[in-house]
């Protein structure tokens, strides 16, 4: 395990998060390479190429599977490793997917899609056969990257961090000689097998899938609010598993959704997520109308303009209660099966230091007041269509109090939907919302990384930091300055540069163009004084319109141009440069004497010089 | 998502077959009548494929999975006196192009070690291989649309532990016969521009 | 010169006015460019401490960038101004270079000779 070029947690843990960076390839290796220097001190010892599922456009594409490929060869040690990083989810979308998904496993894509990526990948790297293929994972990628193992033997060795576990009903319909063996010891059907006892079946599959565990290793944050909702039948865990201890004052989530029967847990982890999703740019017509499908700036179109704007929008009016019948119904379960178990399950958040009594009181209360909202609005919708139903849009005498029954029923919908606007404005506060971010950000890789109990060492936003005595140092900027400082003082002389030659350009030669274009108009004169009879005329005492020019002499005169000198600025803006670059070095000298029991440091800053120049 | 399957109009009684009788399984039939002994008309939700159901079989609900028209995953329990299961994994993005990486999973899951056995039919091409040694008659197939992209991995199981291996033996032809007959009865929807890929 | 030649001298303006004010806008990029580089390059290194309890070294390193930061805009400012005068200048000495003085001979035929 540990001849991998990436032997550290916090390597893994660093490069597994740069899936979500959105880089191109070519940013990604540079990523790579300054991780791996910040955290070892040295060099990659080989040659790293990048290969994204950006490139591919195929089935991978397809399947939804997104990763990159690492391959790090050395032709004279004879090294060569592919690292593949699969994505975990990202928005609260596929959060949403997730946590409805997850507790019946993913379907057969992901685990296709990422076979596939790493065969292509290996193919494209034209790799020896003697390579390892080493996976990364965080979040739902580990039940891809596992699964796509324990089917097709994909990996060496699998690093995941906070990931979602495997899934032994999804196995059992996909692994057939898995399949094989549950009936051969139990003597289930494809039916039964929901009806053995969970933690029967989980035991079965480790102890069948035990060889493929040797190869599996994770780390989760006890309070991964993934870990939380996956205690439900159908998981178990496989490998060996790094528990990290929350040190702070939340007990875990995991507790609190144990204890909440699974449905429910569900209906309120969906809720929360899209909630906060929908929330996240305050924009509540938004909200509303994702949650319910009720359009307001549609309505008060309508209240607006009557009769023209329901004619002019009937398709979008009738979209819009289609929507709605679709969307309140769902949404009303949801929010009842949360209001039902509302005071016990915010209890245990209380319970569990995330809210307090008052917090709690007003999300149940304001629950209550949405659902009250969502009731009537599934009573509105269902007596409009009832009216409109039983009489026929094509007799005249009916159509208008369809049509008043049309209105009427968008103004009481509009009505509802405003309040629960305001319930939601009431909920959308910064300290609830900060609740939610919290459980977000326990999933998170950064979080994990700081748990890992590195002395000296934490992260923040992808950056190192070093800390000794009561200094803490920002280490991955502490290069960016050294390495990119420079190249921006490079620009700056430049840019002083061009300065002057503007100078030159715009305000001396500039004079002499101007006094060149004079002396043509002179000569012009002086040939054609004639053309120039109305400078005659402009003497008050020449009246006579008989006079005739004879000539014209001009009787030049010019400046110098006055010694317009912007030198002495241009020498104190390249001091000012001369002053940075020194200013760079006596920085660099701080940090070396600092951290001077650390060799690696200078190591690191000479390396980054020599990778810019 | 449109439904295309007509329903039953309350004048025609449906077969008293336990694919019938399971609410579940009979919103995906199409109708009562036989396409073949002991099986009816089939559409999948994503309306892309078709195949004979069994009369003795009912769609695993808590293992139903389909996303969007692009792939459809439908588990059958099989409560007649031999058979176990079938399972269908449809994509309706697999291609030609695909097929190697297609066929050396498809041979990992089911933990096969040989070759496939090519079937050209008019419409598709059936890439069979029958797994006959186990407890467990295991017939898989690798169903190939000729005349769009779009691919299905089924699995036929026939249970044998009960039964000696003399009978397993004696069955092994009618079997396996059964088992192409269920394959060759897929049949992939084609119409273009009626129902589109999402 | 014949009887009925005159000269009269004036000054005239042969060209019109010009306005210059687009090169103060052109030199000013550049003080702008590097103004921007400058808030570059200090955001970069303003980034690199997080917490500097004690160690005087670096808090020395924090005032010698805080007064660099104060001189570089000062000296901008003192360049945009610079600039701003020399396109004066120069368009005052543009425009005198356009007025010129010119010594007309004309004829006049109805002019009496009893002048």
């Amino acid at each position: 395990m540990s001849e991998d070029v990436f032997d550290t947690r916090e390597l893994r843990l660093r490069i597994t998060q740069l899936e979500y960076e959105g880089l191109s390839q070519s940013e990604y290796k540079q990523e790579v390479q300054r991780i791996y220097l910040e955290e070892k001190g040295e060099q990659i010892p080989g040659d790293i190429k990048i290969y994204s599922t950006s490139e591919s456009n195929d089935i991978v594409e397809s399947t939804g599977y997104v990763g990159t490929a690492i391959h790090i060869k050395d032709e004279n040690s004879g090294l060569s490793e592919m690292y593949v990083v699969s994505e975990g989810s990202q928005t609260a979308a596929d959060w949403e997917y997730n946590i409805k998904g997850i507790f019946g496993g993913q379907g057969a894509s992901q685990a296709i899609g990422t076979e596939e990526f790493v065969e292509k990948a290996k193919s494209h790297f034209d790799v020896p056969d003697s390579t390892k293929v080493i996976g990364y994972s965080h979040s739902l990628a580990h039940n891809n990257n596992a699964t796509a193992h324990l089917l097709y033997d994909t990996f060496n060795d699998i690093y995941s961090v906070n990931g979602a576990p495997l899934d032994y009903y999804q196995l059992y319909k996909e692994d057939e000689k898995f399949k094989k063996a549950v009936e051969k010891e139990l003597s289930v059907n494809q039916q039964q097998i929901f009806d053995v006892s969970p933690k029967k079946l989980e035991k079965f599959a480790q102890e069948y899938y035990k060889d493929k565990a040797d190869d599996i290793h994770q780390i989760r944050y006890e309070n991964d609010p993934l870990y939380a909702v996956s205690g439900t039948r159908g998981f178990f865990d496989l490998g060996d598993i790094d528990t990290l201890q929350s040190n702070d004052n939340y007990s875990g989530l995991r507790y609190i959704m144990d204890q909440i029967p699974d449905e429910d847990a569900k209906e309120l982890q969906a809720l929360v997520v899209e909630f906060s999703e929908l929330t996240k740019n305050g924009d509540m017509n938004n909200g509303v109308k994702g949650l319910t499908g009720i359009n307001l700036e549609l309505i008060d179109k309508l209240k607006e303009h009557k009769v023209t704007g329901y004619f002019t929008n009937q398709n979008e009016l009738a979209q819009m209660v289609k929507d709605a019948d679709e969307k309140v119904p769902r949404l009303l379960e949801q929010v009842k099966k949360v209001t039902s178990n509302s005071d016990f399950i915010f209890n245990q958040f209380v319970e569990a230091g995330y809210i307090n009594s008052s917090q709690k009181d007003l999300l149940v209360s304001e629950l209550t007041n949405i659902e009250k909202d969502l009731v009537d609005i599934e009573r509105i919708l269902s007596d409009w269509n009832s009216i409109r139903n039983s009489s026929s849009s094509y007799n005249q005498s009916d159509f208008s109090s369809i049509l008043g029954s049309d209105i009427g029923a968008f103004l009481a919908l509009r009505s509802k939907a405003t309040s629960i606007i305001e319930s939601l404005e009431i909920l959308n506060r910064d300290d609830l919302l900060s609740v939610l971010e919290k459980i977000k950000g326990d999933h998170d890789i950064t979080t994990v990384l700081n748990m890992l109990g590195l002395d000296n060492k934490s992260y923040v936003n992808g950056d190192m930091l070093l800390k000794t005595g009561k200094v803490i140092i920002n280490m991955s900027a502490a290069l960016r300055m050294y390495e990119k400082g420079q190249n921006i003082l490079d620009d700056k002389k430049d840019e002083i540069k061009k300065l002057d030659s503007s100078v030159e350009r715009e305000i001396r030669d500039s004079y002499q163009e101007e006094k060149r274009k004079i002396k043509r108009v002179i000569h012009n004169i002086e040939e054609n004084p004639k053309a120039y009879s109305y400078l005659l005329y402009k003497d008050p005492f020449i009246l006579n319109l008989n006079q005739e020019i004879i000539s014209i002499e001009v009787l030049e005169e010019f400046e110098t141009l006055k010694q317009e000198n912007i030198d002495n600025y241009i020498k104190q803006l390249n001091e000012s440069v001369a002053k940075a670059r020194k200013y760079v070095n006596n920085y660099r000298n701080a940090i070396e004497e600092l951290f001077k029991e650390e060799e690696k440091i200078s190591n690191m800053f000479n390396l980054v010089e020599e990778e810019s120049t | 998502m449109e439904k295309k399957q007509p329903k039953e109009t309350k004048q025609e009684a449906l077969p008293d077959v336990e694919a019938f009788n399971d609410e579940y399984t009979r919103d995906f039939l199409l109708s009562g009548e036989e396409v073949m002994e002991g099986f009816y008309r089939f559409q999948s939700k994503t309306g892309k494929y078709e195949m004979a159901f069994p009369a003795d079989g009912i769609i695993v609900e808590q293992a139903y999975r389909i996303k969007d028209s692009k792939s459809e995953e439908v588990s059958i329990g099989l409560h007649d006196e031999r058979g176990f299961g079938m399972d269908i994994f449809f994509f309706s993005y697999y291609t030609p192009e695909d097929r190697e990486g297609i066929l050396r999973r498809f041979k990992s899951r089911l933990g096969y070690d040989g070759e496939f056995e090519e079937i050209e039919k008019l419409d598709k091409t059936i890439y069979f291989v029958p797994m006959e040694d186990d407890e467990l008659k295991t017939y898989g197939a690798y169903i190939e649309n000729k005349q769009n992209s779009g691919g299905l991995e089924v699995v036929y199981n026939i249970k044998c532990d009960n039964e000696d291996e003399q009978i397993c033996e004696d069955y092994k032809e009618e079997d396996k016969a059964k088992a192409l007959k269920w394959m060759d009865s897929f049949t992939f929807i084609n119409d273009k521009g009626v129902e589109s890929d999402e | 010169m014949s009887r009925t030649e005159k000269t009269i001298q004036r000054r005239e303006k042969l060209l019109s006015t010009t306005d210059l004010s687009n090169k103060k806008v052109i030199l000013q990029k550049h003080t702008n460019n590097i103004n921007d580089l400058d808030e570059d390059f200090f955001k970069m290194v303003q980034e690199v401490v997080v917490e500097e309890q004690e160690a005087e070294i670096i808090q020395k390193l924090e005032d010698k960038i805080v007064k660099m930061k104060k001189s570089n805009q000062l000296l901008l400012e003192d360049t945009d101004r610079k600039i701003a005068k020399m396109v004066r200048n120069l368009h005052e000495q543009v425009e005198d270079a356009k007025e010129q003085t010119l010594k007309i001979t004309y004829e006049d035929p109805l002019s009496l000779e009893t002048f």
